[in-house]
């Protein structure tokens, strides 16, 4: 456990280089169950991050991953167990020189899920009040708020409550909030999840446009895997505690490294596979599986030492929208894995959802149910009930091992 | 990406340069720790001072035997026994009916349009106005089996129909009547804890049950109570400790209707027996620490569930539950009801007598209550007791609430020191007022202190009224969303200004009620003034207990009907600040 110290911290040997925002490393935290000695858990698993300056980085997990822990202690609200946590050079955390700089001192700001603004204060007091907290000259705190304000976008609403302004204009006023000091590093703790789907979709937008003008470095709590595509420069999955993959979101999306990554980042289909066949030089498998025989790839760099071996159980794994569906024309035949029709199966449309930029089909092939999406314009307008042909290219469809429970 | 450089932001040089420079960056006792530790250190060593005199009492009277005493005397004798029992029993009933209707009163004046406007939201601090002794007296006056005056008009009507009784028919000598009166005032207690957090509850949680078919009784009974839960535990908590230590009902009803309780036991042990028997009484007052303690415990550990409705940073517009006109109807007459047992009935029986020349069984041929008002004013004595009692009770009401939001909020920094603060401030509810009066006495007024009554009164009513205090700012503080003292913390904020810029503005209403209650409880209490201030200089309880003792029925209605005009006054005065300090809404 940290242990409150006196002395002046120095920059520790974790302080990054001049453009990292903030740097963590070997970062881990474990909660206390409520009542007992026993400690849950562990919240944050050895956490190594970096966060570059004036980048959009959106950490994505699924309730209880860490993501919001791993926020809160870079806020300096949660007191980690161990590790070290640099903000623009300067060590700000570090068990192993008992340092824990208070949060009121560190140079970040933060933006929470209801924006947490002082109801009882005007737009321009709550801006105002972190400049009175740094004593700032009280001559020049009106000339401040009012250009931060502007800066946002909300100069003519100075003298409204927060109870008075919409939604996006609390989060306009958040954001000024949060940057009158001059802090670079926002933190930001799910601010749109109580938002509905439009409005989220607009002051998404409106947030990455203040993010590039401003030129802040945000750092991003989401469980929603669109809202990180569309916001972050880059995308930490968290999973259990650690960051299972970091990435841009292409990358993330294309070469998930890892299953949970896979699953968390976009929709799949999934089919479990016995390895049968593994060829090193190709990077393919050929397994069986409910499908009948089926091929995919492997992709050995990012899993070194765990290629899978003959009678392995795996999950392949393909994005809906790398299947292709087509009316039967009679000349494929089905369940081969390989030759022309490899990885090509018939079955029964069962649903068709119309979902605005796509349409999805819910194709039967024996006792297994796929989802497919279309983008086509072809003129070929299947019903419910039509005999189809579903297919996914070997590169398309990836193998990957399902983790074992820790 | 744009880079730092180009970006609009202020410049930002100095915070960097301020964490370098500042001593403090690092996690440390700052100076808001040191006053609330010294703070609570002396709050809590005077408490424990006093308590440790009284138990210092209780070992030199009886030393090892001290758990003989609980057997031999306590539950192998019948009379203290049942005496125990007899507190158990009212007290739980009490409580239980008092939060009950305290939260069916609160939904309908906060969240329905059954609420009677500023009235509604005044009409459960009534029985405030009637303080100590003038609320079972009015009761008295008017219910008693013989001459009260309800009595009399049913039984002259009954005699017209030919039907004679010579007494009753209503019996205030009894347990459901008992029961009754202890009810009427803890509601008030209840009130203010439940109407808190019944006014920041998500309307959505009604408006969905309306929604799936529920009617009013069963949105109130299945969303609504249970959804208040942790504060309905306050409540039962906070109206649990006046009615432990509760001296006029059983004074003025217990001794008719042969009813002991605990603290009529202690007062008659210091005061009808000699010697005096202080170890008995505090040690027979001892035994109620176990319910409080029962009762605070469940409070803390709903507390730390969360589920709490809290002020979130971002406001919404409240709306009202449209309950139709037969409910509405419905909820207007429980209004009303509320209003005649607990100000109108007996404020009429203190006026009956007020303005009789005797109090008897028949009606009073010559009839002025302004000529005996203004007599009794007129008394020096009476006169300087009014002064004594507002001057006190507005400096220790005052005093309490600073003390109490201050140690209330230290608890984020020190939360296992605040809870040890804590649970020291919250335990004086346990021992009965007189015995805590009787320590202060013993302990701060003999020599090296020598402190004068004023001083030994304000002392004594903190130590008293403290747990009240406590209470009210734990539950307001509990209202306030953890975000938004977070988002002050990552300001820069201090923990003073913290606590004067975002927590206490935001806990004013319920300050100021907590504010209310505190005067009102203290200018009303006859415990403390019975030990501390029988002296030259009286306050309205020991005054009003001199008038009863030897003044007789009618001085005393007198004074209680003018303390009850008083107190009036003084709360409507406060509780329309209270009114006017709502934050803006949308």
């Amino acid at each position: 456990m940290t242990v409150p110290i006196e002395s002046p911290p120095a920059a520790g040997p974790a302080s990054g280089g001049g453009s990292d925002a903030v740097s963590i490393t070997g970062l881990t935290k474990s909660f206390k169950k409520p009542r007992s000695v026993e400690t849950g858990p562990q919240a944050l698993s050895n956490v190594d991050l970096t966060v570059r300056a004036a980048e959009f980085l959106v950490l994505l997990g699924p309730s209880g991953c860490g993501k919001t822990t791993l926020l809160r202690s870079i806020a300096g609200l949660e007191t980690p167990d161990s590790g070290s946590i640099s903000i623009e050079g300067e060590t700000v955390f570090d068990s192993a020189a008992s340092l824990d700089v208070q949060s009121r001192m560190r140079p970040v700001s933060m933006i929470f899920q209801a924006y947490a603004l002082w109801p009882h204060m005007t737009a321009a007091q709550n801006v105002a009040f972190p400049l009175e907290c740094h004593h700032v000259d009280r001559r020049e705190i009106p000339e401040r708020v009012r250009d931060i304000l502007t800066k946002v976008g909300i100069g003519h609403l100075a003298d409204r409550y927060p109870g008075e302004m919409s939604g996006g204009q609390q989060q306009r006023l958040a954001l000024a909030r949060a940057l009158v000091i001059g802090q670079r590093i926002v933190l930001f703790d799910e601010p749109l999840s109580n938002v509905d789907a439009q409005v989220r979709e607009r002051l998404r937008l409106e947030l990455l446009r203040m993010q590039r003008t401003l030129g802040f470095t945000a750092i991003y709590v989401t469980h929603d895997q669109t809202e990180a595509m569309e916001l972050a420069d880059r995308v930490a999955v968290m999973d259990h505690g650690r960051i299972a993959q970091l990435g841009e979101p292409r990358e993330m999306y294309v070469a998930p490294r890892d299953i949970h990554v896979a699953r968390f980042l976009g929709q799949s289909n999934e089919l479990p596979l016995v390895v049968e066949q593994f060829d090193e030089r190709s990077c393919s498998i050929t397994g069986s599986g409910p499908l009948g025989p089926v091929r995919a790839s492997w992709l050995p760099d990012e899993a070194p030492g765990l290629a899978p071996a003959v009678g392995d159980e795996v999950v392949a794994f393909g994005r809906l929208g790398d299947f292709v569906v087509r009316p039967v024309d009679g000349t494929e035949s089905a369940s081969v894995a390989d030759g022309p029709n490899e990885n090509t199966w018939r079955g029964t449309i069962e649903a068709i959802r119309f979902l605005g930029t796509h349409t999805q089909y819910q194709v039967k092939i024996g006792q297994i149910r796929l989802r497919c999406w279309s983008t086509a314009g072809d003129g070929w307008d299947p019903t419910e009930g039509t005999s189809v042909v579903v297919t996914i290219r070997v590169q398309d469809l990836r193998v990957m091992r399902e983790r074992q429970p820790e | 990406m744009t880079s730092v450089s180009g970006g609009l932001l202020p410049a930002a040089p100095t915070r960097l340069g301020r964490m370098r420079s500042a001593g403090n960056r690092v996690r440390s006792a700052g100076p808001f720790s040191v006053v609330s530790v010294v703070l609570g250190l002396l709050v809590a060593g005077t408490i424990a001072a006093v308590m440790a005199r009284l138990g210092l009492m209780a070992w030199e009277r009886f030393g090892i035997g001290v758990f003989a005493f609980y057997w031999d005397q306590v539950l192998a004798n019948p009379p203290i026994r049942q005496v125990v029992i007899n507190t158990v029993v009212v007290v739980a009933l009490a409580c239980t009916l008092a939060t009950f209707v305290a939260a069916i009163l609160a939904w309908l004046s906060e969240r329905t349009d059954a609420g009677i406007g500023a009235t509604g939201r005044f009409l459960p601090l009534i029985p405030f106005l009637m303080p100590g002794l003038a609320f079972p007296l009015g009761w008295l006056f008017l219910t008693a089996p013989n001459v009260g005056a309800l009595n009399v008009l049913i039984r002259g009507l009954l005699e017209r129909v030919g039907v004679n009784l010579e007494t009753g028919p209503i019996d205030l000598f009894t347990w459901p009547a008992l029961v009754f009166l202890y009810t009427v005032p803890l509601i008030a207690y209840a009130y203010l804890v439940i109407s808190s957090a019944m006014r920041n509850l998500d309307p959505g949680l009604e408006e969905a049950a309306k929604m799936a078919g529920a009617n009013p009784p069963r949105i109130l009974l299945r969303i609504v109570l249970p959804a208040l839960r942790p504060a309905m535990i306050s409540a039962f908590l906070i109206s649990m400790i006046p009615a432990l230590a509760m001296l006029s009902i059983p004074l003025v009803v217990g001794y008719g209707a042969d009813i002991t309780v605990v603290s009529v036991y202690i007062l008659r042990r210091i005061t009808d027996s000699f010697p005096v028997g202080y170890a008995e009484a505090f040690l027979v007052g001892l035994l109620l620490v176990v319910p409080i303690m029962v009762v605070w415990w469940i409070q803390r550990r709903s507390a730390a569930t969360g589920r709490l409705a809290v002020i979130g940073g971002r406001a919404s517009a409240a709306s009202r539950l449209r309950l139709g006109r037969r409910w509405r109807l419905v909820g207007r007459a429980v209004f009303v009801t509320y209003g005649l047992f607990g100000v109108g009935l007996p404020l009429f029986g203190l006026i009956y007598v007020a303005g009789s020349p005797r109090w008897t069984a028949t009606w009073p041929q010559s009839w002025d209550p302004i000529a005996v008002a203004l007599n009794t004013l007129n008394e020096p004595r009476i006169l300087g007791a009014f002064w004594n009692s507002l001057t006190l009770g507005i400096i220790s009401a005052s005093v309490l609430i600073v003390i109490a939001q201050l140690l209330t909020f230290s608890q984020q920094g020190h939360p296992r020191l605040g809870r040890f603060v804590d649970a020291l401030a919250k335990s004086p509810a346990a021992i009965a007022n007189i015995l805590l009066a009787i320590g202060v006495l013993l302990t701060l007024g003999g020599p090296p202190f020598r402190f004068s009554p004023g001083v030994l009164l304000v002392i004594a009513y903190i130590i008293c009224y403290i747990p009240y205090a406590s209470v009210v700012t734990t539950a307001a503080q509990q209202q306030v969303g953890k975000e938004l003292i977070e988002a002050a913390k990552l300001s820069g904020a201090s923990d003073f200004r913290m606590l004067g810029r975002i927590v206490t503005p935001l806990t004013r209403n319920a300050l100021l009620a907590g504010l209310i209650l505190v005067f009102v409880l203290i200018s009303g209490d006859i415990n403390v003034a019975l030990i501390l201030a029988s002296g030259p200089s009286p306050v309205i309880g020991s005054a009003m207990w001199e008038i009863f003792e030897f003044g007789g029925f009618v001085s005393v209605a007198n004074f209680a009907l003018v303390v009850t005009l008083v107190s009036t006054t003084a709360i409507l005065t406060m509780a329309l600040l209270a009114s006017r300090s709502g934050l803006p809404r949308r």
